[in-house]
């Protein structure tokens, strides 16, 4: 970083605070982010220091988040209790190395989704290996859901769940972006930082994830 | 703009994402273009039906649970790693002192000349150089958040670089001593 050009605008957008006399502002953060930002780098020293409660309001302000990612992964409730601890723990194992210029959040995102990725691939692996099972399955699946009912007389339930299959068909680095940006609603900036990739990767992989669920929902009927 | 590039921006210009030429353009062959209309009502009612999926409600207690299981989890692999560690803590630690009073020597930066660190009450002087690179390395940061609620760009040098040093100061008192 030392060295490089520097326009004032962080990861958020937030500028930096310097004065014209070079004294530095002690204000009020600018927005939320920068907020939440420095609230959680607290949090993340303190457990670096051993006080083990900070790591548990950590844990306590993500978990609904990181629970409903991986929800909308896995599907299935039995999982959820056993990758979420997976997950939180690896968490609390990395800690040490997580560089306090990015937000804690993407980077817990960044965990949870590995692992949901590579849970999803271990899964159709062994489906897979069942003789084509998976591929049947989806075949099926697409049949199933295609019926005659006109797309206004599904009722929400139905069409819920009808997308979560959908959803479930794509490839899971296509699932992992469509969930964190429509689902978890994560910015581009966001997504740059969970995934660990380029803008322009972002931008690419977003726009074929939807386009293929696109095709899914199409020959489903539903839009 | 032709239908296959506007197709492939529909979903940044949903996400607002769009802006200067490229999204005047896209907005003129929209207008124009029946198909690439259609193309971004489906991705609009696609958006709004995926926006349903957000309500996950978590039941109650669940959280709380979690974490007590997770806090009985770490407790036991944190005894496993101190187990290792103590076999391997004196050496181990030697060495990471070395290599950091190398890095600190060859590469610590210049502070600013009227404030110096004073030792550390308890550490030894390499321990001591090993704050003291803490502290350049903070420096260095583009971003610095201190125990305060306050984020300062550091990518600054001279009065700027100055005036870091007197936050620091206040926030990490017992690192520091008036310049003689």
């Amino acid at each position: 970083m030392k060295g490089q050009n520097y326009d004032g605008r962080g990861l958020s957008g937030y500028v930096a605070r310097v004065n014209k006399d070079n004294s530095i502002a002690r204000k009020e953060p600018a927005d939320e982010i920068v907020a939440v930002r420095a609230r959680d780098n607290r949090l993340v020293l303190r457990t670096i220091a051993g006080d083990g409660e900070a790591f548990e309001d950590l844990v306590r302000l993500y978990y609904d988040r990181i629970r409903a990612l991986v929800f909308h992964h896995l599907h299935r409730e039995d999982d959820l209790d056993d990758a979420l601890q997976e997950i939180f723990l690896k968490a609390w194992q990395a800690l040490p190395n997580f560089q306090k210029r990015s937000n804690f959040y993407t980077w817990l995102f960044r965990i949870a989704s590995n692992y949901c990725i590579d849970r999803l691939r271990k899964r159709r692996l062994e489906l897979v290996s069942l003789d084509g099972t998976e591929a049947r399955d989806a075949l099926e699946a697409r049949a199933h859901l295609k019926t005659d009912t006109p797309e206004e007389e599904y009722s929400r339930s139905e069409r819920v769940r009808i997308v979560q299959k959908a959803i479930g068909m794509l490839d899971p680095i296509y699932q992992n972006i469509i969930i964190l940006r429509e689902i978890e609603g994560l910015t581009y900036d966001e997504l740059a930082d969970s995934l660990d990739i380029e803008m322009g990767t972002v931008k690419s992989r977003l726009a074929r994830a939807r386009t293929e669920l696109k095709k899914i929902l199409q020959d489903m009927d539903v839009i | 703009m032709d239908c296959k590039k506007c197709q492939n921006l529909l979903g940044q210009y949903l996400d607002e994402e769009l802006e200067g030429q490229e999204l005047s353009d896209l907005e003129q062959h929209i207008k124009v273009c029946p198909d690439c209309t259609r193309e971004l009502e489906r991705l609009r009612k696609m958006h709004s039906f995926l926006t349903d999926l957000k309500e996950v409600e978590v039941p109650e207690g669940e959280r709380e649970a979690f974490i007590s299981a997770l806090r009985n989890r770490i407790e036991s692999e944190g005894a496993k790693t101190s187990r290792k560690k103590s076999v391997l803590r004196p050496v181990l630690v030697s060495a990471i002192l070395v290599v950091i009073a190398l890095i600190v020597i060859v590469t610590c930066p210049q502070k600013p000349a009227d404030l110096k660190i004073a030792p550390a009450p308890g550490l030894n002087a390499i321990e001591n150089m090993a704050v003291d690179r803490e502290i350049c390395g903070a420096l260095d940061d583009h971003f610095l958040a201190t125990s305060e609620d306050f984020m300062v760009d550091t990518s600054v040098t001279g009065g700027q670089a100055l005036s870091v040093w007197k936050i620091l100061k206040e926030t990490h008192e017992d690192l520091f001593e008036p310049a003689e």
